[in-house]
C-alpha cells in the first residue's frame, strides 16, 4: 500500500479538476501578448509587474466564482512552503546576475552584437519555460506539459536560426504565435468545460430557503 | 499468544476517520486548503445527506471547520481541516502504517 501515491494522486486529480477552466491557458496567452510591449518598452515592466500581481488574480477569481465555481465547486489548493534559501540558490543567483551584468556590458563594448543578443531571446526564453512545464507536471501528473517547454524551445531556437527574419521581428513573432496559441488552446478548453459541466444546482440552495 | 486487551492496545486506530466515507472526505481535505460541498460530492462520489452527515460527526470532533456564507446570494458552505483534523489523520496514517508493517 503506497499512501503518498495515492495522496498525491488526489492532489493530482484536485488540480486537474480546477485547471480544465482554460484560465491558465490563457493567462499564459496574456503574459506572451505584452511580452514584445515589454521588452521594447522596459519602463512598462513596474505597470505590467503590478497588473499581473494584483489585478488579474482578483479579475480571474471573479470570473471562476460566476462560471467556474458553480460547475465543478470551489477548491482552494495547498500553497508550498517557500523554498529554503541554501547555499547553491545563493550562489545560483549571483551567477545569473553576473552572466547579466557581464552580458550587458559586452554589449555595451561591442564584444557581443545587440543583434545576436536580440535572435537569442525566444530560445532563451523557451529553455525557461522549462520551468512552469516541470511545475505542472509536478501538480497535475500530466506529462503532456513537458510538450510546452519542448515545443517552446524548439520553436525560440528555430526563429532564433531563421536568418530571413529581421532581428526588430524575431521576437514579436514569437511572442504573438504563442500568445495565439495560448489563447485558442485556453478558449477552446473553456467552451469544452462550459459544455461539459453544467451548472450543478446545490441541495445547500433548497435547505437554505427552508 | 497475545491477548485481545493486547491487541486492541497495540494499534490505537481512529475509528472517526476509518469509516470509509470519512475517510474519503479527510482524505480529499488532506490535499487541499479548503473546498465547498459541491467540489466535495464530485470527488467523493458522496450524495449530499451522506456528506452532510459525515460532516457534522468530523465537526463535532473538532476534525474540519466549517465556514457558511453566501454566494450570488445562494448559502455556500466551505470545509477545511483544522490543524487537529491533520494532526489526527497523520496518526490515523502511522496507525495504519503499523497493521500492515509486517506483512510479506
Amino acid at each position: 500500500m503506497n499512501e503518498e501515491q495515492d495522496l498525491k494522486k488526489i492532489e493530482h486529480e484536485s488540480v486537474r479538476e480546477l485547471m480544465q477552466d482554460g484560465f491558465t491557458e490563457i493567462m499564459a496567452g496574456t503574459i506572451f501578448l505584452f511580452f514584445p510591449v515589454i521588452f521594447a518598452r522596459p519602463y512598462f515592466v513596474p505597470i505590467f509587474v503590478i497588473f499581473y500581481i494584483f489585478f488579474l488574480p482578483h479579475f480571474v477569481e471573479v470570473v471562476r466564482k460566476k462560471y467556474v465555481y458553480p460547475r465543478i465547486g470551489y477548491v482552494k489548493l495547498r500553497e508550498e512552503e517557500p523554498p529554503k534559501v541554501t547555499a547553491g540558490v545563493v550562489i545560483t543567483v549571483i551567477i545569473m546576475i553576473a552572466a547579466g551584468i557581464i552580458l550587458i556590458y559586452s554589449i555595451s563594448i561591442g564584444i557581443i552584437s545587440s543583434d545576436l543578443v536580440y535572435r537569442c531571446v525566444p530560445a532563451f526564453f523557451g529553455l525557461i519555460m522549462w520551468a512552469p512545464s516541470v511545475y505542472l507536471k509536478d501538480k497535475t501528473g500530466q506529462s503532456r506539459y513537458y510538450l510546452f517547454g519542448a515545443l517552446m524551445t524548439i520553436t525560440g531556437v528555430a526563429v532564433a536560426l531563421a536568418d530571413f527574419l529581421p532581428v526588430e521581428i524575431v521576437i514579436v513573432i514569437y511572442s504573438l504565435s504563442w500568445s495565439a496559441a495560448f489563447f485558442v488552446l485556453g478558449i477552446t478548453r473553456a467552451v469544452l468545460f462550459i459544455r461539459k459541466c453544467p451548472v450543478i444546482e446545490s441541495p445547500e440552495d433548497d435547505s437554505g430557503e427552508q | 499468544m497475545v491477548s485481545n486487551e493486547d491487541r486492541e492496545s497495540a494499534i490505537d486506530i481512529d475509528k472517526l476517520i476509518h469509516e470509509p466515507a470519512r475517510l474519503i472526505i479527510m482524505t480529499q481535505l488532506y490535499v487541499v486548503e479548503e473546498a465547498d460541498f459541491i467540489f466535495l460530492m464530485r470527488q467523493t462520489g458522496l450524495t449530499w445527506g451522506n456528506l452532510s452527515s459525515h460532516m457534522s460527526k468530523l465537526e463535532e470532533a473538532g476534525y474540519i471547520e466549517v465556514r457558511k456564507e453566501f454566494l450570488d446570494k445562494k448559502p455556500h458552505t466551505i470545509l477545511k481541516l483544522t490543524p487537529k483534523g491533520r494532526e489526527s489523520f497523520r496518526e490515523y496514517r502511522k496507525a495504519m502504517d503499523e497493521v500492515f508493517k509486517d506483512l510479506p
